[in-house]
């Protein structure tokens, strides 16, 4: 049987990037994932390309057809459309708004672009990898740790089977089998709750902040009475004309009472919420869906020779330019490694170093961003209603976004506390809002 | 528990987080291997679209043994 240099489980921006850096090093790579059609994404992804300087200790802009990593040094090319977002609304139930705008007058908020041709992209470059193997529908579904290397098992719609190399990637994503397989779920991360997800892609949206992204805040917004909805325009098959929106809805599971579907959710705001009025022309051309686990991240994204890349060592998730940023950094470090002995550890420590949440205290503050979903729906109408003319500037970006926001409110706390002093109270207590409580899971 | 191919949308979410691995994918879109299926549900809870659904664990089994 042929043995691999690299096993890289799971073909999305983290396992291409990694198999694309260690098959163009020379390496006999082979590339796994379970779709048949690897670049075609069927996940919601409402990601947009983050532009604040200092994101997961990078700095990325677009530029000249290319996604450009200014600190690591690479850039990966990218042949799609974009959609500059303008700003960051963030709309209560009733419809008052927090407007976030760019750091500049012209400045953007982020960059709205397509998954599915940068992994297009990506993937065309590592098939004319003649180092790189790639099978598709096959799910890589544990790993061990062997004396000279690792065995990885596979599952194919024709039965299990199990393959060699000396390391194994694993970049399967969110919910990964090979991170589950190596029991660190279990004695490394703490879980807070599953959430289920689903997109609508939209054509004839009448939405009045266009080139924004939109966050509807509060519970009223759903039937089931939680969830988080976002919205913002994508480009769609390359072009942005016509204008297509993406509509995301997640929803904490909460096993003894289930509530409504996400699905679900998403035909009552779109055909008699509060804002169905803008949906009353759209047409769904595409409808996606995820399935989220929230962990801790790994502590250390290395078990001997397995290295876990992307989502699948993360809070959640990395940004999508995290993914390729630390699939980039990985498949230098296995170079290196395959070549010297050591080595995986730079990965390691950049990866301890830069993502955000290894630190507590981005959890903390994250945490804290995400109270204004344990506020009424009352209560952020008002405190909405005090913010609707303030010039806000800022990102979208969910580690300095909490801090604007709350920025933002406490800039007004003074009425507050003359107008709603239990509001003021409650306000002011932000900073004690537990995560689990943040995410609704105790809630039914 | 079954897979609706019509609901289905192919996220995958299902196929990782199936404790026995009963999932897998066919023209990306999830199959349950129905000898492997414990019926525990965590599919159901899992996907967005409300896809997986009970339906006869066995139907092979039982049009097999149809009356003639």
């Amino acid at each position: 049987m042929k043995k691999y240099d690299v096993i890289v489980v799971g073909a999305g921006p983290a396992g291409l990037m990694t198999a694309l850096t260690a098959g163009s090093g020379g390496l006999r790579v082979l590339l796994l994932d379970m779709k048949k059609d690897i670049p075609r994404v069927f996940r919601s992804c409402c990601c947009n390309l983050i532009i604040e300087p200092g994101t997961h200790g990078e700095t990325v802009t677009y530029a000249q057809a290319a996604i450009q990593f200014e600190k690591n040094r690479f850039a990966v090319p990218y042949s799609g459309a974009v959609i500059p977002l303008k700003q960051s609304v963030k709309v209560s139930p009733c419809g008052n708004t927090l407007k976030i705008k760019g750091k500049s007058a012209e400045g953007f908020v982020a960059v709205s672009y397509e998954k599915e041709m940068l992994l297009h992209n990506l993937f065309d470059l590592v098939q004319q990898q003649r180092t790189i193997d790639i099978r598709t529908e096959t799910q890589g579904v544990g790993v061990e740790n062997k004396p000279n290397g690792v065995r990885v098992f596979l599952r194919t719609a024709a039965g299990t089977s199990w393959v060699s190399g000396r390391v194994a990637v694993a970049a399967d994503g969110v919910n990964s089998k090979l991170v589950q397989s190596l029991g660190l779920n279990e004695t490394r991360r703490k879980f807070f709750a599953r959430f289920r997800v689903a997109s609508y892609h939209m054509e004839d949206v009448d939405c009045p902040y266009p080139d924004s992204w939109i966050t509807f805040v509060g519970t009223g917004h759903t039937r089931g009475k939680r969830g988080q909805l976002y919205m913002c325009p994508k480009p769609h098959a390359g072009t942005t004309e016509p204008r297509v929106y993406e509509l995301t809805i997640g929803i904490p599971v909460v096993a003894a009472a289930p509530g409504f579907t996400p699905e679900e959710e998403l035909r009552y705001f779109t055909t008699q919420g509060r804002f169905a009025s803008w949906f009353r022309r759209m047409k769904i051309i595409d409808t996606r869906a995820a399935s989220l686990n929230f962990y801790t991240p790994l502590v250390n994204p290395l078990e001997g020779n397995v290295v876990v890349v992307g989502d699948a060592a993360a809070f959640i998730e990395t940004y999508v330019q995290g993914a390729v940023m630390y699939g980039y950094q990985a498949g230098t470090a296995i170079l290196k490694y395959l070549a010297t002995g050591t080595g995986l550890e730079d990965y390691a420590a950049s990866w301890k170093e830069t993502f955000e949440y290894n630190n507590p205290e981005e959890i903390m503050q994250a945490t804290q961003g995400f109270g204004l979903h344990v506020l009424r729906d009352e209560d952020i109408d008002y405190l909405f209603s005090l913010t609707q003319g303030d010039e806000v500037r800022g990102y979208v970006n969910e580690f300095s976004d909490p801090i604007t926001v709350r920025r933002t409110l406490f800039s007004h706390l003074e009425q507050v506390r003359q107008e709603r002093p239990e509001l003021a109270a409650k306000l002011e207590k932000f900073t004690e809002v537990s995560v689990h409580d943040a995410l609704q899971v105790n809630k039914t | 528990m079954q897979i609706d191919k019509e609901q289905c949308v192919g996220c995958g979410g299902c196929v990782n987080l199936c404790p026995q691995s009963a999932i897998y994918f066919i023209d990306n879109r999830a199959v349950i291997d129905q000898f492997a299926c414990t019926e525990c549900r965590t599919c159901v809870l899992s996907c967005g679209m409300g896809a997986p659904g009970v339906s006869c664990r066995f139907p092979h089994v039982v049009v097999f043994y149809e009356a003639p």
